[in-house]
């Protein structure tokens, strides 16, 4: 969708790309209570889970008896007592590309801390007590608790249930599997001077937002279902509720209030299906919050991959080949299992557009370990870590600055890839040319703010410390073309003053807030003239949600066009009240005005005479969008870290990102987005560390044992925007919110190498491995 | 087991477990802004000021907090006025999803009536103990820095 | 929250706190800070006896000695003037590191040393400075070294209420290696120094979170006493850490590691201290 109004040149901006407040900020800065937990609900019950301590086992016996003497409780739900109905928690378009693997409650257990029964009690007190008292007898399995184990001959089978739908090969635990290929592999590498072959892992990262889960249900006077709850994706989940209890989408109502993070930690139903089960069975309200270590062990966590990547090129840095097999762990369920995969390839690969073949493959296995799920960058920076540091590997072999290899082989303004084309997410994906990159003043801007023609090949030692530095170019999506839609309607009111009703989801990101600036271009008003009110499926129209970094693109460009609609009838209206031919009038400053004469009507005015004495009408205006590409937002980023030799200590001296990602709508909200995303791959780069016991329970399931950065854990941060404009985006923009979090990982642990000649092939990096590689080099 | 509570200047009559943690008491009694977050005293998400320093809620127990004086952040915008700290956040954009601001705020507020032109150094180390995920914490600096700055405090070079 | 909690106790002496916890041993429990109790998952807790109003919350001295009150605060104690006059910086330093600026203004200096956390910061640091514990129990009020204290059979439960720092002319440096730093130790590193000119007339070398709780090393202790303060000597050190390290693995660290780490950082604390006084 492109037209005139798309175009940057025609005229400063006056409401988008502002840095105005967020439209919930005084909410959020008074500390008002907008999150789900802070509902005081009169006569919910309290609901709490019994778990599986098992990695792997089937409920022979399970007895509620005694649970239900326990003054208080009310009811308790067993597998026994739902209906057996297959799906897949992950919120994604319909029909998902992930298998229906998962029961609201099942016989089988898959992962410690799977839940076993519902107990809904008066008190909180009560269902803790009457959840303990529940006696399961369980017969324990042999588990999967090591991803490369999961395909073995003698593996015990995680997926054995007749009723599951969409598993790849459930006899060998691959929950999916992708191959594609362009052009030939073989030929390719026979015409290259260096090859290279090397293999990197990435393992898991908790979400860590800090709002816990939580979902309450109850009817509302009408008896319709009500469900207000912590998530990413309102419609996905009344539809995912419709399937599994057998009630039409129509009588359910999700609404999303503030939700304190998600980072796709909450894209797909957790808590729903749970306090349903008990409103349905006691006609009660429900209500059930997560603690902290149900948030880590039982949602999701960050799909662990591995990648085996070979590079071929010629002597100049030529890249020719890319071969990249890779092995998805997506944990008990396969929520997100193909998708993921697939973005590790689909949003990496197309960085080196440049080769003559490549080649993507791999399998998802599952796991008795927490189920994998969406997770910022979803696959891309698992994807990248290998590439980029197998492409790293390769200039240092061929004695060439890794920057300049990067630099000159990635893809350009104007170019294309075929993978565009082949690899979407979960099926083919849709071609598309680049219209806007300007990666080259990405990666200007930020090896100067690094230093990096200074620093580079020389050796910084100061006594026990050396410095080194690394880089990492990055590109991510705008929405999935041809799948995400959203949708928005604005109606006007007689003070002038808009409503706009969104369904896209606002999760902290400012969603909210950008839209509103959209609206406020087009229509030519101050902002905060344009209420906002979003993500209740029964109120506002419908969107995918906010994940695939689709909001400010998908969701922005349907608020355009609604805007343009409503902008249009307006002038319509005007017109007649004015007396004036259409095309001589504009509107300008909250007024209608004419360019000949000098007749104009306020929108106060003319909308009031709308609604009580003139051509008495609403006017209104529901517009959806489908992306018919999904622009790329581009990344360079640069890391300058000091490892103290003699403990394997990385202190992160300074991190660059610079970003291309159009036009910036708010750019103080996309500066956070960017350092939010940077901090957070740090964190997994440097800090987060999760660790199983030997019997499949995640020890580190709180923030005692799981270290997210602090304020004091990262050395100077330097992020920021090059200019550009993507001519198919709302005002020239694309997406922002993904990227930063696909280069910490790679960047540094490519100035590792630079500083101390040891490659870290496993992320997270910790000192003590450094320390024994850097001892066993000196020996 | 009866307590009174002073929160923010009103003396609250309460009935309470006697081995209720005082976060769990000040949302009973509406002060939602007190959250619940890590369970295990990491995170300062449920920081509230007794008697001027900053404790975590979640592990002080109703009862020891008795007879001290509770600062919530409900007792900082006055009729409607935004406080100083609360403005900043909003004008670098500090608050995302906002929900690690309360307890930040309140840190905040502490330390800069301990110390009133803190170094950035000084800011980080203060404020440490207070976890966000979203922002990268850097607008969250900035607005602090902001507002000494315009306070007349950290001269400009 | 401690669901079986059945009565709340604010005792206004010792003794009558003591006598409190005697009547039902099993099911009671001192609260002193809060943090290690709040987060206790016992269900046979039943009887909470806060420790406030017991008047352990003074630091003064008496003589040429420091006493801290047991409830005193930790963020409190590194910034009061009578321990910075008497020990500089150390403790408002090394202190900075523990935890974060809300838990240093819940945790007490004793209820910090009672639980007998491994990894206590707090506790190595004391050590080091060689301060003894005023114990209260069934015996009445004794002086006893907090090693003493750590070696205490689990079923007595002798309550600390006052921490007296004696000796002073020692010099001291406190080494944390942590991953984050909101973090517990992965090893801390705590040294005092007594120093005529130049020699290390004695010398107390202390090293926690191993991860077992810190200990003095005498080995290295016997090994410098009587040399120069020089690179030579801090060398030494660091070679005898390495010989006779005692520790174990855990999440957080292999053995090995811990030995390497507390090697280099008796290392390091010793040429700390040689920069500071010489």
């Amino acid at each position: 969708m492109t037209d005139t109004l798309n175009t940057k040149e025609l005229k400063r901006f006056a409401a988008v790309n502002r840095s105005v407040k967020k439209v919930d900020g005084v909410a959020l800065v008074t500390g008002q209570p907008v999150y789900t937990d802070d509902f005081d609900v009169p006569g919910a019950l309290h609901v709490k889970l019994v778990r599986s301590p098992h990695a792997h086992a089937i409920i022979k016996e399970i007895d509620v008896s005694r649970a239900l003497k326990i003054p208080g409780v009310v009811t308790i739900l067993t597998y026994k007592d739902l209906p057996r109905i297959p799906f897949t928690r992950a919120g994604q378009g319909y029909p998902e590309p992930s298998p229906y693997d998962t029961f609201v409650l099942d016989r089988k257990v898959r992962y410690v801390g799977d839940p076993v029964a519902i107990v809904a009690a008066e008190t909180e007190k009560a269902a803790r007590l009457g959840a303990k008292a529940v006696k399961v007898e369980y017969e324990v399995l042999d588990a999967v608790l090591d991803f490369e184990q999961a395909t073995n001959e003698d593996a015990p089978i995680i997926h054995d249930e007749p009723e599951a739908i969409g598993i790849h090969d459930a006899s060998k635990n691959i929950a999916a599997h992708f191959e594609m290929e362009i052009g030939n592999i073989d030929e390719a590498l026979e015409s290259c001077d260096k090859v290279i072959t090397r293999t990197y892992h990435t393992k898991t990262q908790l979400h860590a937002m800090m709002e816990p889960h939580a979902s309450i249900s109850y009817f509302d006077p009408n008896g319709r279902l009500t469900v207000i709850t912590s998530t990413q994706v309102p419609f996905h989940a009344r539809r995912i509720l419709s399937r599994i209890f057998n009630i039409p989408i129509g009588d359910i109502r999700v609404i999303k209030p503030r939700i304190g993070g998600g980072f796709g930690g909450k894209q797909a139903v957790h808590l729903e299906p749970y306090v349903v089960a008990v409103t349905l069975k006691t006609k009660r309200p429900a209500r059930l919050v997560f603690d902290r270590s149900e948030v880590s062990m039982s949602t999701n966590i960050r799909h662990e991959m591995k990648y085996t990547v070979t590079v071929g090129a010629t002597s100049d840095g030529k890249i020719k080949v890319i071969d990249m097999k890779g092995l998805s762990n997506t944990g008990a369920y396969g929520e997100h299992a193909l998708t993921t995969f697939m973005v590790s390839g689909s949003k990496t690969l197309p960085i080196y557009n440049k080769v003559e073949a490549v080649r993507f493959s791999g399998d998802v296995v599952y796991t008795n370990l927490p189920s994998a799920g969406a997770y910022r960058g979803y696959g891309a920076p698992q994807g990248l870590f290998a590439l980029d540091c197998t492409i790293d590997e390769l200039a240092h072999e061929l004695g060439l600055d890794p920057l300049v290899v990067k630099e000159k082989n990635s893809i350009r303004e104007g170019e294309s890839s075929p993978i565009f084309r082949i690899m979407g997410e979960g099926r083919e994906g849709v071609d598309q040319i680049v219209r806007s990159c300007k990666l080259q003043e990405c990666i200007d801007k930020g090896k100067e703010a690094i230093g990096w023609s200074e620093k580079r090949g020389k050796v910084a030692r100061r006594g026990n410390k050396v410095r080194g530095i690394g880089c990492a170019i990055a590109m991510q999506g705008s929405g999935i073309a041809k799948i995400d839609m959203g949708a928005a309607t604005i109606k006007m009111n007689e003070d002038g003053s808009f409503n706009l009703l969104l369904g896209a989801t606002d999760l902290g990101t400012g969603s909210d807030t950008i839209m509103a600036q959209i609206a406020a271009e087009v229509l030519e008003v101050d902002y905060d003239k344009i209420k906002v009110y979003s993500s209740d499926t029964d109120m506002t129209p419908f969107d995918t949600g906010a994940y695939a970094s689709s909001t400010t693109y998908v969701s922005g460009n349907a608020v355009r066009k609604a805007a343009e609609m409503v902008k249009e009838r307006i002038l319509e209206k005007a017109a007649v009240y004015l007396e004036e031919p259409v095309e001589n009038l504009r509107v300008k400053n909250a007024k209608v005005v004419s360019l000949n004469t000098d007749r104009e009507v306020t929108y106060e005015e003319l909308c009031t005479k709308l609604f009580y004495t003139f051509e008495q009408e609403q006017i209104a205006a529901t517009a959806s969008y489908v992306g018919e590409e999904s622009p790329p937002p581009f990344l360079a980023s640069f890391a300058e870290v000091e490892v103290d030799l003699e403990t394997g200590k990385i202190e992160l001296v300074k991190f660059v990102s610079y970003a291309d990602c159009g036009t910036p709508l708010n750019p103080v909200q996309a500066l956070g987005q960017l350092e939010g995303a940077t901090v957070q791959g740090i964190g997994w780069a440097l800090f987060e560390d999760v660790i199983y016991g030997k019997d499949g329970r995640m020890l580190t399931n709180d923030f005692f044992t799981y270290k997210i950065p602090t304020r004091m854990d990262y050395g100077k941060l330097e992020c920021g925007f090059v200019d550009s404009y993507e001519p198919t985006g709302p005002f020239g923009a694309k997406s922002i919110a993904e990227i930063g979090i696909d280069t910490p990982i790679p960047a540094i642990a490519n100035a590792i190498y630079d500083a101390t000649g040891v490659r870290l092939r496993k992320a997270p990096f910790n000192s003590e491995e450094l320390f024994f590689e850097i001892l066993k080099k000196e020996v | 087991m009866k307590l009174e509570l002073n929160v923010n200047g009103k003396v609250h009559s309460v009935d309470i477990n006697p081995g209720e943690m005082l976060l769990d008491v000040l949302r009973r009694l509406g002060y939602k802004s007190v959250r619940r977050s890590c369970d295990n005293a990491s995170c300062g998400n449920c920081t509230v000021l007794v008697d001027g320093k900053p404790i975590l809620s979640c592990t002080t127990f109703a009862a020891r907090a008795a007879g001290h004086k509770i600062e919530t952040v409900e007792s900082l915008a006055e009729e409607g006025n935004l406080h100083p700290i609360q403005e900043s956040l909003l004008e670098t954009g500090g608050a995302q999803c906002g929900f690690c601001i309360p307890g930040f705020t309140l840190t905040t507020k502490a330390l800069l009536e301990e110390n009133p032109e803190p170094t950035e150094e000084e800011i980080r180390e203060a404020l440490n103990g207070n976890l966000c995920r979203c922002t990268g914490y850097e607008s969250q600096i900035r607005a602090i820095l902001n507002l000494v700055k315009k306070r007349g405090g950290l001269s400009d070079d | 929250m401690l669901a079986n909690v059945k009565e709340y106790f604010k005792p206004t002496t010792v003794q009558e706190a003591f006598e409190l916890f005697n009547e039902d041993r099993a099911h009671s429990v001192f609260l002193a800070g809060g943090t290690t109790v709040a987060l206790m998952k016992s269900s046979s807790i039943e009887r909470i006896i806060d420790l406030e109003n017991v008047g352990l919350n003074t630091i003064s001295e008496k003589d040429d000695n420091l006493v801290v009150g047991a409830m005193v605060k930790i963020e409190d104690f590194r910034k009061n003037e009578l321990v910075r006059k008497h020990y500089g910086d150390f403790f408002f330093n090394a202190f900075s590191k523990v935890a974060s600026w809300q838990l240093r203004n819940m945790a007490t200096i004793g209820g910090s040393i009672a639980p007998k956390l491994g990894w206590s910061d707090v506790t190595a640091c004391l050590i080091a400075s060689d301060a003894r514990l005023i114990v209260y129990d069934e015996q009445g009020f004794r002086n006893i070294s907090i090693d003493e204290f750590n070696h205490t059979p689990k079923a007595e439960k002798p309550l600390i209420t006052n921490v007296v720092f004696t000796g002073n002319g020692y010099s001291y440096s406190f080494k944390k290696f942590s991953k984050s730093t909101f973090d517990i130790a992965i090893i801390n590193v705590a040294i005092g120094l007594k120093l005529q000119r130049d020699i290390i007339e004695d010398a107390r070398i202390v090293v926690g979170s191993r991860p077992h709780f810190p200990v003095r090393f005498s080995v290295v202790e016997k090994g410098i006493r009587g040399l120069k303060l020089d690179n030579t000597t801090a060398s030494i050190a660091r070679n005898l850490t390495y010989e006779n390290f005692e520790g174990g693995s855990n999440l957080l660290a292999s053995a090995e590691y811990r030995q390497h780490l507390a090697s280099i950082f008796v290392e390091r604390a010793l040429l700390d201290i040689r920069e500071m006084v010489l």
